[in-house]
């Protein structure tokens, strides 16, 4: 259940980028229209330099969303403290929108994969969870954003659907939700469930931020989340009857490899942008 | 099976170590399995590539991609940032290539170069506060991004010549004797030095928290007298400040229960 007193998170409607090394300098000059930026945590959580400099500059410019991938809420060994200290140093210095992270481990034991590992969806992982981001949010002093992850298996323990742990872990812990719409339609695809149906279950009400990626064809007929590629139209067509369920929440473009001209993302940002005039029902 | 027991048994088939975790994914999407195997190693591989470039271009895809998978197992990745995950490679590769010593060098280099760019920022020094300090007791401030090193190989020269891929890099040399080089962060730029060893030896005496007087003893020898002696610190002292080695100079003075810093 919600701890009481924890923090909101309010709505920001707005369409923004990824920003990845080479388009630091348009961002440096605040060139780029787009309404916000995403930055990946630990590359800014650093102890001086250029990065601190072109963190602090971009964000003369643009709100800043830090998106993390290091904080594994599924060990079942617990978070890294440190890990955690050098966040909320980062997230102080640059009052970010807010700060997310992703539905998964990352390693267990002092070891860590540096991927994006699933979780059995089970009680014990749940209650494993919950207790992992109650404890971040109260080191970080703020609600989180928890990511969906794409993913290739799923295990013979699972008790219950990702929507409906999502569900449970929002109604838990107070965090919000960071839909990327592309791992939806990929996990949809190597599982075998409608990602109309997933969206369909999430909570409207704690959706903060809408990812939207490409991915490619990977062996023996999976999906990988690759995101180096352009947003396909199936996840266009998703994107477009979530938008309309979800209404104002931060939509972004986000590419990860095979970095394009900023043009083009933001021809991309230009689309999610139109989409949201027209959206779908869900 | 606990939550602990499934990740432990993951982790064990990311390693190579174990395949328990095969009975613990449904039966139908096991062939996901491998997507997650084959993507550990890619990533991290991958980050070896961009934090070693010039160690890469020397060594070419083949060779130092064996390294990095090498260095993938002897060191598993454990700190919460894969930038951590090169530190020690040079010495993976040191073993690898024992006969080829410019190749952990280089790795070394790579390596502080790369430190240097997002270490600890330094504080400016104030060059007016400089003219009335006691040098004999004064403590030097050495930039909190500086490391040195001997190399018995020409490696500074290749990682130069590496950087501009328009140019071969020439022929790997042992050189007469060995060099220290320094690396440390110049405002926002990585930087590196060739030094003489009465330097290095100065450099480590100051980053030991040897006052600068007695460094300067330790300068004088049967060919160099007070007054020589004297010049050289002079000089090394004005290099150091202009290129940001020195970043600030402490010095406490003892006298009626003062102590007097100047940064």
């Amino acid at each position: 259940m919600v701890t009481d007193g924890t923090p909101t998170i309010a709505r920001f409607g707005g369409f923004g980028l990824g920003m990845r090394a080479p388009h630091y300098p348009a961002f440096l000059n605040g060139e780029p229209r787009v309404d916000f930026v995403e930055v990946i945590s630990e590359n800014f959580m650093v102890d001086g330099g250029r990065p601190l400099q072109v963190i602090d500059t971009v964000r003369t410019h643009y709100p800043v969303a830090l998106h993390g991938v290091s904080m594994s809420v599924g060990s079942a060994h617990g978070l890294d403290r440190a890990y955690l200290a050098r966040l909320k140093i980062l997230a102080d210095r640059i009052q970010p929108l807010w700060i997310s992270d992703h539905l998964c481990w990352t390693g267990i034991n002092g070891f860590n994969s540096h991927d994006l590992l699933p979780l059995p969806y089970t009680a014990e992982a749940l209650d494993v969870a919950a207790t992992n981001i109650g404890h971040a949010q109260d080191a970080l002093g703020r609600a989180m954003l928890i990511e969906n992850p794409s993913s290739y298996l799923t295990y013979a323990a699972d008790g219950m659907t990702e929507w409906e742990f999502l569900a449970e872990l929002t109604r838990r812990t107070g965090c919000y939700l960071l839909l990327d719409i592309n791992n939806i339609y990929v996990s949809g695809m190597n599982h075998g469930f409608d990602p109309r149906t997933y969206l369909a279950a999430i909570p409207a009400e704690r959706v903060r931020q809408i990812h939207l990626a490409g991915h490619s064809a990977g062996r023996d007929g999976l999906l990988i989340d690759t995101h180096d590629q352009p947003v396909p139209d199936p996840v266009w067509q998703l994107y477009q009857g979530a938008i309309g369920r979800f209404g104002d929440v931060a939509v972004m473009i986000e590419r990860d490899d095979d970095i394009p001209p900023l043009e083009d993302l933001l021809a991309e940002v230009e689309i999610a942008r139109s989409l949201a005039r027209q959206p779908l029902a869900a | 099976m606990t939550l602990a027991d499934l990740q432990r048994d993951f982790v064990a088939y990311l390693k190579g170590d174990g395949s328990g975790i095969v009975e613990d994914v449904h039966t139908a999407s096991l062939r996901g399995l491998p997507v997650y195997h084959f993507a550990y190693r890619a990533s991290l591989v991958a980050a070896l590539r961009d934090t070693f470039e010039r160690t890469h271009a020397w060594l070419g895809d083949h060779q130092f991609d064996d390294a990095a998978r090498a260095h993938i197992i002897a060191s598993p990745p454990s700190s919460w940032t894969m930038s951590d995950f090169g530190l020690g490679f040079d010495r993976t590769l040191d073993g690898l290539y024992p006969n080829d010593p410019e190749v952990a060098e280089l790795a070394w280099l790579d390596w502080s170069m790369r430190r240097a760019f997002d270490g600890a920022d330094s504080g400016t020094l104030d060059t007016n506060a400089l003219t009335d300090i006691d040098w004999d007791t004064a403590q030097l401030h050495l930039a909190p991004t500086l490391v040195m090193r001997t190399v018995s190989t020409n490696c500074a020269e290749l990682w130069r010549a590496l950087a501009d891929d328009q140019a071969p890099p020439p022929a790997c040399l042992l050189l007469p004797a060995p060099v220290a080089l320094t690396v440390w962060r110049q405002d926002l730029s990585p930087r590196f030095l060739s030094v003489g060893s009465d330097e290095h030896m100065a450099l480590t005496m100051a980053a030991d928290g040897v006052a600068f007087g007695p460094i300067c003893e330790q300068l004088v020898n049967d060919d160099r007298d007070a007054a020589a002696v004297s010049a050289l610190a002079g000089t090394m002292l004005a290099r150091w400040i202009a290129d940001g080695v020195l970043v600030g100079v402490r010095q406490s003075v003892r006298r009626a229960g003062t102590s007097i810093q100047r940064k």
